[in-house]
């Protein structure tokens, strides 16, 4: 006769009822640790998925992704000839937004409303006005060469310049859909998973050439405007000088004001066996240039920008493990002392030890189990509705699985403990 | 006749100084096999403290206890635990039962705990001896006070103990239902030749016993 499980028939509803209440704590506690790992995935997102081993930049520059890093497109090609590269490809990165916002769902009007509320006392008029805008990391690179999206979902990718892009899912746009990047418009012919930048916005990529035309290329009036005014400032000296020299000065005037060949950083793909350090040595010796290894760039965004998110994140995630922690215990705890007077009984029964104890060190640990289980299976059930990455792993899961039993483990010696100085004599003759 | 538990000068105090006080003060108690033995006395006059000497949960200060033949407290220390289980049979005044367990899952918590064989067997013997066979399945809450002191005192049979200690056994019953109960441990005496003392403030109930005594201030007054 097992008395753990007898106990747990009766006492049912306030059995479950303590494991819901445990299963929705550690729910909390692993969504916390998911939003941790989500902005970790986030930060390296971007150049895991581009799977390039050195990242070349403008010199001093932390370049693309947190800075500004501006170098002339043609540089691939010396950087491609270096012994140990693989492939060099051009990149160009910009944060940009379109003026369509896709229709938020119920759960984010939700989550809106109640930002809104209970940030009332936070906030000035106007600062939480809901964007009506969609942002985004745009990457342009050349098809075939890294850069690109490594898995599409839906759709396919990209092969030549057709103004089309690939959108992550998160961006909401669907296959088909035409939006107006730059002076054009683009058509959605793709879409990935979990491509966003360090800041969770989505990435849409397009080719190198129509990604410079968006982010490089000027406004028209304003070329018009520009070159105007070399003629008129430049030209009339150089006219009364070297009048043959007036139409070449103008043709180089138009073509450095329409330059567009500039890219954000060059990703470089090393051939196997080939050492990162001897290659980033080699491209370091040019003076115009920085290189990264791909976790180093990983480093700047992650112990960069999202340094100080992430410290604060893990603290309160530690904080909130311990408050679970005691939580939890005190249930299992209170569960026993809830029995106080069938210990008593079963000890003047003569019930050896172990049986009491083992009573106790059932259900505690059952009620650990399920309660993680529940946690878990709750939290992997409503980790698709946050709107940031939440990603928590059968591994995490397990973490805390194994956790939690060495929580019921105490509470149960505890209660163990108690249960031991439960005196006999309180059941008989008073 | 020999006698299945036998004390002698039992002395129990407790505490030190000006808190000392001397719960019993010399108490001799006999039964033999298939006695009904009533001890009374108003509260404070030891009766618990002798229950819980003889109940193996409270060592006497002085005296002598012998159960069974074996006199506990000379020689090697004894497993209590374990001469509880096999040897001594609880009725409690409020039944006691395990209000997770049924009926007759309260009768076999014993048996299991002295690992006895035939336990299922015993179990629907006893109920039916007890005549709550028909409620085998149901939890003490399902049952009414005097059901669940039929169940209690088929839990204090289960491992054939030598003597049974009944607490107030019919403290929470009405007159007639406390009569039934006092029969049937007459009963129980009579066929299975269990010693039984029991404890009890009614003295309607001792008309089925075949001895009383009375305590008073941690000493036998009056025996009968």
């Amino acid at each position: 006769m097992n008395l753990a499980l007898k106990d747990i028939r009766y006492h049912r509803f306030k059995f479950f009822s303590s494991v819901v209440g445990v299963g929705l704590l550690l729910m909390v506690v692993l969504t916390i640790g998911g939003i941790v790992r989500g902005v970790i995935d986030d930060s390296a997102s971007i150049i895991t998925d581009t799977d390039a081993d050195l990242w070349v930049v403008e010199k001093d520059t932390y370049g693309p992704f947190v800075e500004n890093s501006r170098i002339p497109e043609d540089y691939y090609h010396a950087v491609e000839v270096i012994p140990g590269v693989a492939q060099a490809s051009p990149l160009v990165f910009s944060f940009e937004h379109v003026a369509r916002m896709p229709r938020p769902t119920p759960l984010m009007r939700f989550m809106y409303l109640n930002t809104l509320l209970t940030t009332k006392t936070m906030v000035k008029p106007g600062w939480m006005k809901m964007p009506m805008d969609q942002r985004f990391v745009l990457i342009g690179y050349k098809p075939g060469r890294v850069g690109g999206p490594r898995a599409i979902v839906a759709g396919r990718g990209i092969e030549a310049d057709n103004y089309e892009i690939v959108a992550d899912e998160k961006a909401g746009f669907s296959l088909g859909e035409r939006l107006r990047l730059g002076y054009h418009d683009y058509t959605v012919v793709g879409l990935t998973r979990n491509v966003v930048g360090y800041t969770a916005d989505p990435v849409l990529y397009t080719t190198l050439k129509e990604a410079q035309s968006v982010v490089v290329q000027s406004d028209p009036d304003l070329l018009r405007d520009r070159r105007r005014r070399d003629e008129q400032q430049v030209l009339p000296a150089e006219k009364s000088v070297t009048p043959l020299l007036v139409e070449p000065l103008a043709r180089r005037a138009r073509r450095f004001a329409e330059d567009t060949h500039v890219v954000n950083a060059i990703a470089v793909k090393l051939e196997a066996g080939a050492s990162a350090e001897v290659v980033a040595r080699e491209v370091a010796r040019w003076k115009v240039l920085d290189v990264y290894t791909a976790p180093h760039q990983v480093n700047l965004q992650l112990m960069g920008s999202n340094r100080l998110l992430l410290f604060q994140m893990s603290l309160f995630r530690l904080l909130l493990m311990l408050i679970a922690g005691v939580v939890i215990g005190l249930v299992i705890y209170l569960f026993t002392l809830d029995k106080v007077k069938e210990i008593a009984v079963l000890k003047l029964l003569g019930a050896q030890g172990w049986r009491i104890n083992g009573m106790i060190l059932q259900e505690a640990v059952l009620m650990g189990a399920l309660g993680t289980l529940l946690g878990g299976v709750l939290e992997q059930a409503s980790e698709p509705y946050f709107p940031r990455r939440v990603e928590t792993t059968y591994g995490d899961i397990g973490q805390m699985l194994a956790a939690m039993s060495v929580i019921a483990l105490l509470a149960s010696l505890m209660a163990v403990r108690r249960a031991m100085k439960v005196d006999v004599r309180s059941v008989l003759g008073v | 006749m020999e006698y299945v538990i036998q004390a002698e000068q039992l002395v129990k105090v407790y505490g030190q100084g000006p808190t000392r006080v001397e719960a019993l003060q010399g108490v001799d108690v006999s039964v033999r096999p298939g006695e009904l033995f009533a001890i009374m006395g108003p509260s404070g006059s030891g009766k618990s403290t002798l229950l819980h000497v003889l109940g193996l949960t409270t060592e006497p200060t002085a005296g002598c206890l012998i159960l069974d033949g074996e006199d506990l407290y000379r020689g090697r220390p004894r497993n209590f635990q374990r001469l509880r289980r096999e040897k001594i049979g609880f009725v409690f005044q409020s039944a006691n039962l395990i209000p997770f367990l049924t009926a007759s899952e309260n009768v076999l918590l014993p048996m299991e705990l002295a690992a006895r064989r035939r336990a299922p067997e015993r179990v629907g013997e006893l109920l039916d001896y007890l005549g709550v066979a028909d409620r085998a399945d149901k939890l003490p809450e399902q049952l009414s006070g005097g059901e669940k002191q039929r169940v209690a005192i088929a839990r204090a049979l289960a491992n054939e103990p030598k003597v049974i200690l009944a607490d107030e056994p019919t403290a929470a019953l009405d007159t007639e239902r406390g009569l039934s109960v006092m029969r049937l441990l007459r009963q129980i005496s009579n066929e299975h030749r269990t010693a039984i003392l029991v404890v009890t403030h009614d003295e309607r109930m001792i008309s089925e016993a075949d001895r009383v005594i009375h305590l008073s201030d941690g000493r036998v007054v009056d025996t009968g």
